[in-house]
C-alpha cells in the first residue's frame, strides 16, 4: 500500500512537472516571435472580421484561422493573446528590473559602507587625559567616510520611507498624478511600472542587508580586506555572485508575476496600455461587457499559466536558494 | 639598531563603542554612546627576522591588538611605525602597499575562507593581486599548493569538507601566497590535533626562513610560545605585563600572571615539572574581568598581593610601568624583587 | 568489585554514504564498556571517529544516511534499552541535487525501545559540546534556562551550586550566553549538569579551544562533581593530557578503529611494556620538550588499506603488517585491558 501511494504520488507530481516545462517552452518560443514582430495568423488582433452579409463572425469555432475561437466582438482570441505577450513581458521587465537595480544598490551602499556614527572621538579623547606628547596623529574614522555619512543615512531614510508606501494606493495616486501630465499612455503605464519596482526594492535591499550582516559577524569580510582585494571585487564577486545570486533570481522571476499581473489589472480597468499596444486586460475587458462564452477558457488558460510559471520558477529557486547556503 | 627594527607600536590605545539603547529611547539620533577602553599603553618594539610571540587569556586584546596593527580597525590613538612609515591616515594607493606587506591569518578558518570556492581559487585570487605576469599564475598556485601538500584531489575542493588542520593551511596558503614580510598569526594551532599542529609551524618557519620575514605568534599556549619565539610578551585585560626572553626563562623572576599560566600548563602533566614556584589555590577567575584604569591590572587575583600589600594597598592606587631588570626583561609589578614564602 | 555496567557498546560500525554512491567506513569494530562512578575517556584524532561512536548510543540521527550497526546495552535509570539499528536504503531517496534525503519517521520505528530512549535522553544521560553558545539559547538570560529546565530547585541550591564552580551568581544569572566567555558557558553547562542530577554526562570535547587556565578550572569543577555526586563521564579529547587528569579509563582510537582501551594508570605510564604503538608515539610528543608534535602521514578515509591501519607509521611494524590484518579488538591481556595489535598477539599466543 505504501508503495503504491509512493507511485501516485510520483506520478502526479511528474505529470504537473511535465507539463509546467512543456508550457516553459512554449512560451520562451512564442515570447521570441513575439518580440521580433512576426506575424502567426492571417488575421489582426483588434480588427473585427466580417462576413459577406456584413455581420461580425461571432463566436466562431476552433479552427485552423482561428485557433482559439473569436470574440463576441469578432476579433481573434488567438492573435490577441500573441500580441498582448509582447507587451505584457515588456512591462513586467520594466519593474522587474528597476527592482533589481535599486534594489541591489541600496542593500549594497547600506550594507557593506554604512558606519554607524561613532561618535565624536575626537571630543572624547580631549576629554580624556591622555598624554598626546608622543603621538603624532589622531585616528579616527577617516575623513571620507564620514563625508559619505550623510549620503549613507539620507539614503537610509528614503529607503525606509519607500518601504512603508501602500503598494495599491501609489499605483492607483500616480494613475490620476500622471493623467494631468503626460498625454501619451503608454509612457504612463511605463512610468508606474517602474516606481512600482522602485518602492518595492526596499524588500530586497534588506535581504541582501541581512546576508551582509551575517557575514560581517564571521571574519569573512576582514580577511578579505586584509588581503588586499578592492571593495569592488568583493562587492561583486564574493557577495553578490556567490552569496546572492539565487536570492536575486528568484526575487525577480517573483517580481516578474507580480508585475504581470498588475498590467493585465490596470489595462483591464482601462488606465493600461493603449492601441495600438495590445493587451490581455483587453480580451477581459471584451467579456465583462460582453455575455459570456466558453472559448474565453483558452486565453484565461494561458494566462494563469504564464503567472504559475513565473511564481514556480521562483519557488523553485528558492530551495535551491537554501540548499546552496551554508 | 634602528634599522633592525620593522615595527613600533608607541603608547596604544584602542577604545569600542557600546551604545546603551535602553536608556532614551525617545532620542533617535543620540543614543548615548560609551567608549569602553580595551587596550590601554601599549608599547613594544618588534626586530626583523625576529619570532614575537604574545600570550594572554581570552579577553586581553590580543585579536583588536592585530587588527589594530593591520590597519583594519580605525579608532586608536598612538603610533604604529612599520618600516619607519606611519600607518595613520593613510591614502588609499598606500593602503594597498601596506596590506602587501602585512598580512594577518585569522582565528576562524571556517568563517574567513569563502565557502563556495575551492582552494585552487583561493590562491588564485591571492596571487593575482601580486604577480603581473598572467601567464605565470598557474605556476605559482601549483607552487604554493605544494609547499602545503595539498596538491591532489583536495584541491577542487571547498573548504568546509576539508578537516581543521587542512583548512588551516590553506588560508596560511593564502597568506604567504603574496610574500608579506610581516605575519600577525592570530591563535593558528588554537583547536588542532598533535599531528596538525607541527605542519603548520613547520610551514611558517620554512617561509621565515626563505623571505626572511618576521612573525608576530599569537596563543594563549604558553608553553608551545616558549618553544618557537624569540621574544614573548604577556598581556593581561590590555595591559602588557611582562617581556622575556624564553632562553633565560629558568633563571629570572617572573611577574605572578606568567607564573600562573604556566601552572596552569604545567597542570596537564608532561613538560615543565617542577620549575614552578608556588602558586596557591587563591587561583580562581570568579572575578569579572573588569578594569577601569585604576591600579594595577592584575590586583583581583594576585597572590603576591595578599602576602605583601595588605596594609598598605598600593597595588589599589598606583599603576605598575614596565621596569627593566637583566637579560631584556621587562616586568610591571612593585613586588618583583621580593623574595617569595617557602613553604 | 563487581560495579553496574551502565552502557555497553560492542562491535559497533557505522558507515556513511556519500554523494557519488561511495561509502564510507567511519567507525569499525569498537568496544565500549562504562561502569557505574567511573570515568571513561576517548582519545584520537579528529577524524577517528571519537563523537559518532559515543552519540551512537543515544540513537542521534547521522546527518547523512547510513549503517549504525552493533549492539548497544544501556542500563540507566530503571530503564534497560538494548538496540540494534540497520541500514535504510528504502527510506532514502536522491534528490534531483544528488543529495539524499531520508524518511525519518519510518528508520525510526526500526528502533526497539525508543520510548525508553526518550525518557534517558536528557534527563538520565547528559551531552555536552564544543561550543556551549551554540546551545544555550540565546535570547535567554542565564537565569531562565535554570527556570526551564530545572523548575523543582530552589534559588537558594542554585546559587550555591554556582559558587561551588567558581561562578558569581550575580553576574552570570543575568547575562546573556554571548556576553560570556567560553570558560564561564563551559561551567555553567557544568552546574546544569550537576543540578539535573542525571548518571551519565557525555562531554564531546569540552575545552578546546580555551584557554589553560579555564581548562583548568573546568578540570576542578568536574573532579568536584565527581566526588560529590556518583557519575560516570565519558570525556571526548584530543589532548591526552586533560583526558589523563580525571579517567579511570581510557580508549584511543585511530581511524575508527578501538587501538587500544585499557585503565589509566597502565597506558599513561611509560615503563609499563605492553602498549600499542600509536600510544606510545602520543606519550612521547606528550612528555618530551623539543619535539613540536610532527606526525606524518595521517588517515585518510577513502583509501583502501588491507591489513593494519597504522602500519605506514608504526615504529614495530614488520613486512607481515602491510598484509594481514590484526584480529578483533578482544585481545585481553588482563580482565581490563584491550589490544589490537599483532605484536602482542603472537607473543601471548607463545
Amino acid at each position: 500500500m505504501e508503495q503504491n501511494k509512493n507511485n501516485v504520488n510520483s506520478i502526479y507530481k511528474n505529470v504537473l512537472r511535465g507539463i509546467f516545462i512543456t508550457y516553459v517552452f512554449i512560451y520562451i518560443s512564442f515570447l521570441l516571435l513575439s518580440l521580433f514582430n512576426v506575424k502567426l495568423s492571417r488575421s489582426e488582433p483588434i480588427y473585427p472580421i466580417f462576413d459577406k452579409y456584413g455581420d461580425a463572425l461571432r463566436f466562431t469555432p476552433i479552427s485552423l484561422r482561428f485557433p482559439f475561437g473569436t470574440d463576441y466582438f469578432g476579433f481573434d482570441l488567438f492573435s490577441q493573446v500573441y500580441a498582448g505577450l509582447k507587451t505584457n513581458f515588456i512591462f513586467s521587465l520594466i519593474t522587474a528590473v528597476t527592482f533589481i537595480f535599486f534594489g541591489i544598490l541600496f542593500g549594497v551602499r547600506i550594507g557593506y559602507y554604512y558606519r554607524s556614527r561613532a561618535g565624536d572621538f575626537k571630543r572624547f579623547i580631549n576629554s580624556q587625559n591622555i598624554n598626546q606628547t608622543h603621538c603624532k596623529q589622531v585616528t579616527y574614522y577617516p575623513d571620507i567616510w564620514l563625508k559619505k555619512l550623510k549620503v549613507d543615512t539620507f539614503i537610509k531614510i528614503v529607503v525606509n520611507i519607500f518601504d512603508s508606501f501602500p503598494l495599491l494606493l501609489l499605483v492607483l495616486m500616480m494613475t490620476i498624478f500622471l493623467d494631468g501630465w503626460i498625454r501619451s499612455t503608454n509612457i504612463k503605464l511605463a512610468l508606474l511600472m517602474g516606481f512600482y519596482g522602485l518602492f518595492s526594492a526596499p524588500r530586497l535591499a534588506k535581504m541582501i542587508i541581512g546576508k551582509i550582516k551575517g557575514l560581517r559577524a564571521e571574519d569573512f569580510i576582514l580577511s578579505a580586506i586584509s588581503l588586499g582585494l578592492s571593495n569592488r571585487k568583493i562587492i561583486w564577486k564574493h557577495i553578490l555572485w556567490y552569496e546572492c545570486r539565487y536570492l536575486i533570481l528568484y526575487q525577480f522571476a517573483y517580481m516578474l508575476g507580480q508585475a504581470s499581473i498588475l498590467e493585465v489589472t490596470l489595462t483591464f480597468f482601462n488606465f493600461g496600455a493603449q492601441f495600438p499596444w495590445i493587451s490581455w486586460g483587453f480580451i477581459l475587458n471584451n467579456v465583462y461587457k460582453a455575455p459570456l462564452h466558453f472559448y474565453i477558457v483558452f486565453p484565461i488558460f494561458f494566462i494563469t499559466m504564464t503567472i504559475n510559471m513565473y511564481m514556480k520558477t521562483a519557488e523553485v529557486l528558492k530551495d535551491i536558494a537554501e540548499i546552496r547556503s551554508k | 639598531m634602528e634599522q633592525d627594527i620593522i615595527l613600533s607600536v608607541k603608547n596604544l590605545n584602542q577604545w569600542f563603542v557600546t551604545r546603551n539603547p535602553s536608556a532614551n529611547r525617545n532620542k533617535i539620533r543620540n543614543t548615548p554612546i560609551n567608549y569602553t577602553q580595551r587596550l590601554r599603553d601599549i608599547s613594544f618594539n618588534v626586530k626583523r627576522g625576529e619570532v614575537f610571540g604574545i600570550v594572554g587569556e581570552s579577553g586581553c586584546g590580543k585579536s583588536t591588538l592585530a587588527k589594530c596593527l593591520s590597519n583594519l580597525y580605525g579608532m586608536y590613538t598612538g603610533e604604529v611605525i612599520f618600516e619607519g612609515k606611519g600607518t595613520n591616515n593613510l591614502s588609499g594607493q598606500e593602503l594597498k602597499d601596506i596590506r602587501k606587506k602585512i598580512q594577518v591569518i585569522f582565528q576562524n578558518p571556517r568563517s574567513a575562507l569563502s565557502s563556495h570556492m575551492p582552494v585552487e581559487k583561493l590562491i588564485k585570487e591571492a596571487v593575482e593581486l601580486v604577480v603581473v605576469d598572467k601567464t605565470k599564475v598557474s605556476e605559482k598556485v601549483d607552487l604554493i599548493l605544494k609547499d602545503i601538500n595539498l596538491e591532489d584531489e583536495r584541491r577542487r575542493e571547498c573548504p568546509h569538507k576539508l578537516s581543521g588542520g587542512e583548512r588551516r593551511r590553506a588560508g596560511l596558503g593564502r597568506v604567504l601566497a603574496i610574500n608579506p614580510s610581516l605575519i600577525i598569526a592570530d591563535e593558528p594551532v588554537a583547536s588542532l590535533d598533535v599531528s596538525y599542529k607541527g605542519k603548520i609551524i613547520k610551514l611558517l618557519m620554512n617561509y621565515k626562513k626563505r623571505a626572511n620575514a618576521t612573525i608576530i605568534f599569537i596563543s594563549h599556549d604558553i608553553n608551545l610560545v616558549n618553544k618557537i619565539c624569540d621574544r614573548v610578551m604577556v598581556m593581561f585585560l590590555g595591559k602588557i605585563v611582562e617581556i622575556f626572553h624564553p632562553t633565560h626563562f629558568k633563571t629570572q623572576r617572573h611577574h605572578p600572571y606568567t607564573q600562573e599560566l604556566f601552572y596552569a600548563a604545567s597542570f596537564f602533566g608532561g613538560e615543565n615539572e617542577n620549575d614552578i614556584e608556588f602558586v596557591p589555590s587563591s587561583f580562581v577567575d570568579a572575578e569579572s574581568l573588569t578594569y577601569n584604569g585604576v591600579g594595577c591590572c592584575y590586583q583581583k587575583r594576585c597572590h603576591k598581593r595578599n602576602e605583601f600589600d595588605n596594609n598598605i594597598n598600593t597595588c589599589e592606587k598606583c599603576v605598575p610601568h614596565l621596569q627593566k631588570t637583566e637579560n631584556g626583561q621587562e616586568v610591571a609589578c612593585f613586588y618583583i624583587n621580593t623574595a617569595e614564602r617557602t613553604i | 568489585m563487581n560495579k553496574n555496567i551502565l552502557i555497553e557498546i560492542q562491535n559497533l560500525k557505522i558507515v556513511f554514504e556519500i554523494e557519488g554512491g561511495k561509502q564510507v567506513c567511519v567507525v569499525e569494530d569498537v568496544d565500549l564498556c562504562l561502569k557505574e562512578g567511573e570515568i571513561l575517556g576517548i582519545v584520537g584524532e579528529s577524524g577517528s571517529g571519537k563523537t559518532q561512536s559515543a552519540l551512537a548510543i543515544l540513537g542521534i540521527e547521522l546527518q547523512e544516511p547510513g549503517i549504525v550497526n552493533g549492539i548497544l546495552k544501556i542500563t540507566v535509570g530503571n530503564e534497560r534499552c538494548e538496540f540494534y539499528t540497520e541500514l535504510v536504503d528504502k527510506y532514502v531517496r536522491k534528490l534531483p541535487n544528488g543529495r539524499y534525503k531520508k524518511n525519518n519517521r519510518k528508520w525510526r520505528r526500526e528502533i526497539k525501545n525508543e520510548y525508553s530512549l526518550y525518557k534517558i535522553r536528557g534527563k538520565k544521560i547528559f551531552l555536552m559540546f564544543q561550543d556551549p553558545r551554540s546551545y544555550l539559547n540565546p535570547f535567554w538570560t542565564i537565569r531562565k534556562h535554570f527556570e526551564c529546565l530545572a523548575p523543582d530547585s530552589p534559588l537558594i541550591e542554585i546559587n550555591d551550586c554556582l559558587l561551588k564552580f567558581n561562578l558569581d551568581p550575580s553576574e552570570v544569572l543575568d547575562a546573556y550566553p554571548c556576553s560570556l566567555s567560553g570558560g564561564q558557558c563551559q561551567r555553567v553547562m557544568i552546574t546544569l549538569g550537576y543540578i539535573l542530577k542525571p548518571e551519565v554526562i557525555i562531554a564531546d570535547e569540552i575545552t578546546t579551544g580555551l584557554d589553560l587556565i579555564n581548562q583548568v578550572a573546568v578540570v576542578r569543577s568536574l573532579n568536584e562533581l565527581k566526588e560529590k555526586q556518583k557519575l560516570s563521564i565519558i570525556l571526548i579529547s584530543h589532548d591526552i593530557g586533560f583526558v589523563g587528569q580525571l579517567a579511570d579509563k581510557i580508549l584511543i582510537m585511530y581511524d575508527g578503529q578501538g587501538a587500544e582501551f585499557g585503565p589509566a594508570k597502565n597506558i599513561l605510564d611509560i615503563a609499563y611494556d605492553i602498549k600499542h604503538p600509536y600510544t606510545s608515539e602520543l606519550l612521547k610528543i606528550f612528555k618530551d620538550k623539543h619535539n613540536l608534535g610532527y606526525i606524518d602521514h595521517p588517515p585518510r578515509k577513502n583509501e583502501i588499506i588491507t591489513g593494519c591501519r597504522f602500519h605506514r607509521r608504526c615504529a614495530l611494524r614488520e613486512t607481515a603488517c602491510e598484509y594481514e590484518a590484526p584480529r578483533d579488538f578482544g585481545l585481553m591481556i588482563n580482565e581490563d585491558h584491550q589490544l589490537r595489535c599483532k605484536k602482542f598477539q603472537s607473543s601471548k599466543e607463545q
